[in-house]
């Protein structure tokens, strides 16, 4: 093996290695023969190109890894090779690495395994087996040094609200606090603003140390923002969150039956900020709008004479949805990964 | 205008590239896209395009996917991977007697593995052009989908959204050659925030679940038998519910059919080891799925007591119910359009996956029916007729304006998939990084033009994309792959977090930096200001 030229021993390293055969360059001749036999390796044409370029770091990777590197337990894919403590902490720094214990004893030649070099390897990189040049860093996710919250609507009347808090906030002593401002709205949803304006919907005292809770909100259109208040008393707000819209479950009130004829070339760009809905706003060229009178649950249409012009088409009964709760509930959300 | 059928199928795949392994397990779901579903779908445009067959279907095809079917190794890959399919096939034939049950599904696997890479081979192994051709002879109408498929109403930030939504456009145009018109929202997600971004790029349709529509407000005329315009000027085009169960339900769906080929019986697992080489066990001696396969639904067996396939009959069955479909599709037609007074849009959106990979005789079921109805009647009776989405509008160009309802088109139209107890770790996660790449991005503006920290920028902003997936909180919902869905986006966030350190403390390792470009280099000009 080591009397082959540094290319074609570097295909025949990682070919061996994609196959299953650990400890690869202290194969003697007459192993490397038994072993390609064995695996029937159909082997590229070494004078063609190589799948990577040989360079000086490539030479020095491989070398330091071929005594110890080795392959998956059953293939590259990290479905496989995950440990199981990781799917509970993604952060943590074996998430990625490849279970070596696995393969030790499964080489089918029965060579030996410099242990200590394998986990110098497993402790650095992220993915051992991987081609030298591709090896990085193990994974990590660094504690943050941002505060934030979050609020994502699940699901009609399902609030998720995720946070992190740092920095100076951290040493607020005292309670913490979400306080939910809600409006139920139709059409344009009110901003962040608007919403801080009205009184908070519900005020819930949750464990600072969680990384999220989900909170059973009215099943209403709601749009809502969520502002974390640290301290007791009246407390210092830490954070607002961005504004999240509650999916409805039922057919809209009515409203406004308007119509809108929009030739293929008319210019989107001027229509954002929802244009067409706005009364008097200036449309671009190639779009007319029509207001018909209005539109009722069922779909039908009431001209603006106070007359019926038209019937709704029938709608799915399965879209009714059941009563809206009034107050919040908590529910924990899974610990801090 | 007569009633109108819009067939959206959206494709998609999340990006997958190992260049560090010979073998990839999870590279294979890209090449059984190709073989089962994309050159199927180009051998019906061919079909089309040299009978003369006047329909239309929109495709949706993700940039992740796009970006895909360009990298070179990928496409060396996938040439592999259809090769084992012949080999294998030809074997397996070879190997059984004239005499065997097995033999129609042997011929068909072997003409179907010899065809689809001669296909490949033939279109430079480009389906991106391969496609746009068709969309130019206007047999197709390509749209785009969110940049890496995040999900809008999820991410509920509008710098991200944004960018999923411009380096979509840009990534469309790159590949395909042409500007899209269309957008499939990811997961059907609808919200404000992405409708707006969508009309910011001069979008002008995109697809969505029915309650979108039927939730509305105000409430809808014509319930989900038109399409709406957004307040932006967005078409949504709600899915029809029966449609939609008629394809797609295990239980009362057509791909339930016992003559149809069974899915999870493979030759890869079946086959007589000495017929296997080492891309067939991926490499480690690991048997798995090859694509060869020869066994029938049957019925509600073991799969140990499925029985051989018979492409005539399948064949069979697939006309049958192409006919099924386009009848009643021309029946809701017909009393819809008596209901509302007008003439209907029925929209029939589905995964195009299903079309070939998980439905094997879907594109002949697809392309017997939009030929029935390029006829332009069924039994007598006027059909609809099967048009893109833009072709639509441009006939239609009057509907009703209403604010789309916020949904999905997950369980209950909702969310709780991609945001539960078993990934919403991730949604902090993704937060931090994007705060921290929106302080980097405003912090190194200035020096961005410079060669390591542009493309360290750039990289930084590739790595978060590539981690708001939809797709790695839906296989951690799911189970199946979890190692895979929970490390990727780990991955690339732990990639955001070691560059933009290297930024801020000017050690940025260029080899490192290199590497990663090597892997997940998508979105090769991606703006990193949007995130400012």
């Amino acid at each position: 093996m080591r009397s082959l030229p540094i290319a074609r021993r570097l295909q025949l390293v990682k070919l061996l290695r994609a196959h299953g055969v650990k400890d690869v360059e202290r194969l003697r001749e007459d192993e490397l023969k038994d072993a390609l036999a064995r695996l029937s390796i159909q082997l590229p044409d070494l004078d063609g190109d190589l799948p990577f370029a040989p360079s000086s770091s490539i030479t020095a990777s491989s070398s330091s890894s071929s005594s110890s590197s080795s392959p998956s337990s059953s293939s590259p894919s990290s479905s496989s090779s995950l440990p199981s403590s990781s799917s509970s902490s993604p952060s943590s720094s074996s998430s990625a690495s490849v279970s070596s214990s696995s393969f030790i004893d499964r080489g089918p030649f029965g060579t030996r395994v410099d242990l200590q070099r394998l986990q110098q390897l497993d402790e650095h990189f992220d993915d051992p087996d991987a081609l030298p040049r591709f090896r990085e860093a193990k994974t990590s996710l660094p504690e943050s040094v941002r505060t934030f919250v979050r609020a994502i609507a699940v699901k009609p009347g399902e609030l998720y609200v995720t946070w992190q808090l740092q920095g100076d906030v951290v040493s607020i002593g005292g309670a913490t606090r979400l306080a939910i401002h809600a409006v139920d709205f139709v059409g344009t949803a009110p901003d962040a603003r608007a919403l801080l304006e009205s009184t908070p919907r519900f005020v819930v005292e949750v464990d600072r140390a969680a990384p999220g809770w989900y909170l059973h909100v009215p099943n209403e259109r709601l749009a809502i923002v969520v502002r974390v208040i640290l301290g007791d008393g009246d407390g210092v707000v830490v954070a607002v969150s961005n504004v999240t819209l509650t999916p409805p479950s039922r057919p809209a009130p009515c409203g406004p039956f308007v119509l809108a004829s929009i030739a293929p070339g008319a210019d989107r760009r001027a229509l954002r900020g929802g244009r067409l809905f706005l009364a008097g706003a200036s449309l671009p060229a190639g779009v007319d709008v029509i207001v018909g009178g209005t539109i009722d649950e069922s779909g039908s249409v009431t001209g603006v004479d106070g007359t019926i012009v038209s019937h709704g088409a029938l709608r799915s009964s399965s879209s009714s949805s059941p009563s809206s709760s009034s107050s919040a509930v908590l529910t924990r959300g899974k610990d801090r990964p | 205008m007569s009633a109108s059928l819009v067939i959206a199928l959206h494709g998609h795949l999340p990006f997958i590239h190992h260049p560090e392994h010979e073998f990839f397990l999870e590279e294979d779901w890209l090449f059984e896209a190709v073989a089962d579903c994309y050159l199927p779908l180009l051998f019906m445009f061919d079909g089309w395009a040299r009978d003369g067959v006047d329909a239309q279907i929109t495709l949706g095809l993700s940039p992740p996917l796009l970006s895909m079917l360009a990298v070179p190794l990928l496409r060396e890959r996938t040439v592999r991977a259809l090769q084992a399919r012949v080999t294998l096939a030809r074997r397996a034939l070879h190997e059984h007697s004239a005499d065997s049950p097995f033999r129609a599904g042997l011929i068909c696997a072997v003409d179907e593995a010899e065809r689809g890479l001669a296909r490949f081979n033939d279109s430079n192994r480009d389906l991106a052009r391969a496609f746009a051709e068709h969309h130019v002879g206007g047999r197709v109408e390509l749209m785009t989908c969110g940049a890496t498929h995040g999900l809008q109403p999820v991410l509920l930030d509008p710098p991200s959204i944004r960018a999923q939504v411009k380096e979509a456009v840009k990534a469309h145009e790159r590949f395909v050659g042409v500007r899209p018109r269309g957008i499939w929202l990811p997961e059907c997600g609808v919200h404000p925030l992405g409708l707006d971004a969508v009309a910011e790029e001069g979008l002008t349709f995109t697809f969505c679940e029915d309650r979108a529509v039927r939730f509305a407000w105000p409430p809808p005329h014509h319930d989900v038998y038109r399409p709406l315009w957004s307040p932006e000027g967005v078409a949504m085009f709600p899915r029809d519910p029966d449609s939609a169960r008629e394809v797609w339900s295990a239980e009362q769906g057509y791909p339930g059919d016992a003559r149809y080929r069974e899915f999870y019986r493979d030759l890869g697992y079946d086959a007589d080891d000495s017929w296997l080489d080492a891309v067939h066990k991926q490499g480690t001696g690991a048997r798995k799925n090859v694509g060869v396969k020869i066994h029938k639904i049957t019925g509600r067996v073991g799969l140990n007591d499925k029985q051989p396939y018979d492409p005539a009959a399948a064949a069979s069955a697939a006309e049958q119910h192409a006919w099924h479909f386009a009848r009643r599709r021309t029946e809701d037609a017909a009393d819809v359009e008596a209901a509302i007074g007008t003439s209907p849009c029925i929209t029939a959106a589905f995964d195009a996956e299903l079309f070939g990979h998980w439905w094997h005789e879907g594109p002949w079921f697809l392309d017997r029916f939009l030929r029935i109805l390029a006829t332009g009647d069924v039994d007598g009776r006027p059909c609809p007729k099967p048009v893109g989405a833009s072709r639509y509008l441009e006939h239609e160009p009057q509907q009703q304006v209403a604010h789309p309802a916020v949904s999905s088109w997950g369980d209950g139209g909702a969310f709780e998939v991609w945001c539960n107890r078993n990934n919403d770790w991730l949604h902090r996660r993704l937060h931090d990084g994007r705060e921290r790449l929106s302080a980097s991005v405003r912090q190194h503006e200035a020096a961005a033009s410079t060669s390591v920290v542009g493309r360290c920028l750039r990289q930084a902003t590739r790595e978060l994309m590539l981690a708001q997936s939809s797709d790695w909180p839906f296989i951690l919902t799911m189970g199946t792959q979890m190692g895979y869905g929970l490390r990727r986006p780990v991955v690339h966030l732990s990639r955001l977090h070691r560059l933009l350190e290297g930024l801020e403390t000017g050690r940025v390792d260029e080899a490192d930096l290199l590497q990663i470009e090597d892997r997940d280099g998508v979105f090769a000009d991606v703006d990193p200001r949007t995130f400012r």
